[in-house]
């Protein structure tokens, strides 16, 4: 194949990943908080090809490979975050809601979608789980049952819809995200009950930055202007910034530390967490504007 | 012909193991085995297993390779799968089970099928439990297992712990979820034939529940860490003496772990030791084989480099403060290094700074550079092998009671010196308290000093001194 007929921002993402994949694993040997980016840009070589998947090989085998993620995402934060004995119907129920996700997203039928699963699945999980005995606990249920919903259904389902919008919206936000949370990993990333908050505070400023500037370069060949790309960078920043805390704070909840490590099964939800919670902004965002 | 026969009778196992149960394990409930390859692949063996859902049988079935499914034998309850056709065809047909009868005849042994099978070099999954029962709740093990041990001195136990099915299938669940599942296998080991068959059982209860991983945690306010009192110095016997005081004075007021070897345990009802230590989910191979690998020196030579590390990782696995109030260590990892590579790695350019950077370098803070791998794996290979290998990071004591020696020569007063350079930076940069304390002092008089200052650390009540009448 020639260069020539690639598109630049599959070129783009392309380069994207081998800038920072080598440069991960190279910083991984500084050890510290560093110590987490080659397992990062092994989690991040296969979420590109599932992009590109999405983006360039047609929705069958692009969608297929999203439920799978979407079905590991699932098992692996459910194990992390038990809910109680009694809520075992919300969890089955939950990986059902999977194929009614991607199925609007498939056709493309946005009413659809929003009446499923925005709107369907935060009112029918508080019903699932109120309906077992006893309700101790119950809030705190629910809580959990939703963020694994909200992140790995609505969120994820969101690179699905986005297959359906103009060619190179997937790359454009596989290289927005990309870049946001390496940076921020590497400068610092904003941390649960306000730690090493300068540190924090000047890596999503750096990613914002970044991200916002790549969003303005980018931006024409992403389907979408200069302008509304560079907006698009800082919103991806802000997102992936917020996808942090939240694995954050996850991991304190759960006292998720080196020694109760759960036999790395959290390592998942720090790297899928910050890479998908900004899709649904994205998309809305360009939508909108579009 | 016979092999023709024998081949249609296990078809159903093959076919079952190979195009069901283990592409589901893997991909569906995405299993991960620790320590599978320690299982026997060519002699009889008795994997034995805590119980909890109906998934157990094939996950333990799937430790084996397939060519070997047909000669392992799940031993399952004749009165549960005897009962309608369907059970039967699954567990005797596809499982390859053995049927024990739980309530047998007077007069009739329900083991002697097991034995049979174990002495023609077969292996069984045994679940000693007797029923799936409670979801995560490990019931005691039915002597039933220590007579199958006693019938074959000699006989290989393997036992394994698995985390994750009595989330996925419990008793009385009708539909299995999808949930991962971790199943630990340890190390095959077999029982002196002369004990008690219900010794034998909680003998092997215990080596199944070393392997079990820490508890998911519960909702609510979580219980702060606990209280670290380091005893360190250059004259052993002094520390051991001392550790042991302090160990039994704050096991008076709240249940205390005394990380030495062995394992102390103190309680307001008194102090014992736990010769089986606590359960790790990592051994001490590999830490022995690097120290060994890289000649590690000093307090770590050889095997007592593991040995660090395993208290390193004891230590570690308390920091959740659910196990033990206050954790006392004869040594500790974390200052014993410094001190060592401040006497040894630093001798005469020791400052505060080079202390600083390779307490960094303990604590996995910072990588050491590669310019700096040649002079580290000379002098201080163990501070590298920490540091490259991850194995552990250890933690500063909250208290660190120095244990001086007056008649320290040569190379230990050498070391005596780093250790009080140490304390100096430990106490300056982490505000650590530092006891120094001579060998020749009362070491209870010592525990009482500690108590007050861990009262003061933990935010306790302090003791009252009772007037004297």
């Amino acid at each position: 194949m020639r260069f020539a007929t690639i598109p630049p921002i599959v070129l783009a993402f392309a380069f994207a990943l081998l800038l920072a994949v080598p440069f991960s694993i190279l910083a991984g040997r500084r050890g510290g908080r560093f110590r987490a980016l080659p397992g990062w840009s092994g989690f991040w070589v296969f979420f590109a090809i599932l992009l590109g998947l999405l983006s360039r090989a047609g929705r069958w085998p692009g969608f297929i490979a999203l439920g799978a993620l979407m079905f590991v995402g699932l098992k692996q934060y459910f194990f992390t975050t038990p809910v109680r004995p009694q809520d075992r119907w919300a969890l089955f129920a939950a990986n059902l809601a999977i194929p009614f996700a991607l199925w609007p997203a498939f056709v493309g039928n946005e009413t659809l979608y929003l009446a499923l699963v925005p709107l369907g699945l935060p009112l029918l999980f508080p019903v699932l789980l109120s309906a077992g005995r006893g309700h101790d606990g119950l809030l705190d249920s629910i809580g959990r049952v939703l963020l694994g919903a909200v992140v790995f259904i609505v969120a994820m389902s969101h690179l699905g819809l986005m297959t359906h919008r103009p060619e190179g919206w997937i790359e454009l936000y596989g290289i927005l995200a990309l870049v946001s949370d390496l940076v921020q990993r590497l400068a610092g990333r904003l941390k649960a009950g306000g730690e090493e908050v300068r540190r924090g505070l000047s890596g999503f400023v750096t990613s914002a930055a970044v991200s916002g500037a790549l969003g303005y370069g980018l931006g024409a060949y992403g389907g979408t202007s200069e302008r509304h790309g560079a907006i698009a960078g800082l919103i991806v920043a802000c997102a992936v910034a917020g996808g942090a805390l939240v694995a954050e704070a996850v991991a304190e909840e759960q006292e998720i530390t080196t020694p109760s490590m759960m036999h790395g099964r959290y390592a998942f939800l720090d790297r899928v967490l910050p890479a998908i919670w900004a899709a649904p902004f994205f998309y809305t965002y360009l939508r909108l504007v579009s | 012909m016979n092999a023709l026969r024998s081949f249609l009778r296990y078809l159903p196992v093959w076919t079952f193991q190979a195009c069901f149960a283990r592409p589901m394990l893997k991909l569906f409930w995405g299993t991960r085995y620790r320590r599978r390859s320690v299982i026997p692949k060519d002699r009889a063996c008795l994997v034995v297993a805590n119980h909890n859902s109906h998934l157990d049988a094939a996950l333990l079935m799937s430790l084996f390779p397939l060519r070997r499914a047909h000669r392992v034998h799940p031993v399952a309850a004749a009165d549960y799968f005897g009962t309608n056709a369907i059970r039967r065809l699954f567990a005797m047909r596809f499982l390859n089970a053995i049927p024990i009868e739980r309530h047998a005849a007077p007069g009739k042994d329900p083991l002697h099928p097991m034995i049979e099978a174990l002495e023609a070099g077969e292996s069984l999954i045994f679940f000693p439990e007797g029923s799936r029962g409670d979801p995560g709740v490990v019931a005691p093990f039915r002597p039933g297992i220590g007579r199958l041990v006693r019938a074959i001195p000699g006989l290989e136990v393997v036992p394994v712990f698995m985390a994750g099915p009595e989330r996925i299938w419990p008793r009385g669940a009708a539909l299995p979820l999808p949930l991962p599942v971790d199943v630990n296998v340890g190390k095959p080991r077999s029982y002196p034939a002369e004990l008690d068959p219900r010794e034998i059982a909680d003998r092997v209860r215990d080596d199944v529940l070393a392997l079990a991983p820490p508890p998911p945690p519960f909702p609510g306010p979580r219980p702060a860490p606990p209280v670290r009192v380091a005893v360190c110095g250059v004259d052993r016997e002094s520390v051991r003496v001392r550790f042991r005081a302090i160990a039994d004075r704050l096991g008076g007021i709240d249940r205390t772990i005394g990380v030495s070897e062995p394992i102390v345990e103190s309680t307001p009802a008194g102090t014992r030791d736990l010769p089986k230590g606590l359960p790790l989910a990592r051994g001490r191979w590999w830490p022995r084989a690097l120290g060994w690998a890289f000649r590690t020196q000093g307090s770590s030579r050889g095997s007592k480099f593991a040995e660090m590390v395993d208290r390193s990782r004891i230590d570690e696995s308390l920091q959740d403060g659910r196990s033990a109030r206050f954790v006392v260590l004869e040594g500790s990892p974390l200052v014993d290094l410094l001190a060592y590579a401040a006497a040894d790695f630093y001798a005469g350019v020791v400052d505060e700074l080079g202390l600083q950077q390779i307490l960094l370098y303990l604590a996995g803070e910072r990588r050491v550079p590669i310019r700096e791998w040649g002079r580290f794996l000379r002098k201080a290979p163990e501070v590298w092998l920490l540091n490259i290998f991850d194995l552990t990071r250890p933690h500063a004591p909250d208290i660190l009671v120095l244990v001086r020696d007056a008649a320290a020569g040569g190379f230990e007063a050498r070391l005596q010196e780093a250790y009080a350079e140490v304390a100096k930076v430990l106490e300056r940069r982490f505000r650590v308290e530092v006891v120094a304390v001579d060998p020749g002092g009362d070491p209870h008089e010592l525990a009482r000093a500690v108590e007050s200052i861990v009262r003061r650390v933990a935010h306790l009540e302090p003791v009252v001194p009772v007037p004297a009448s």
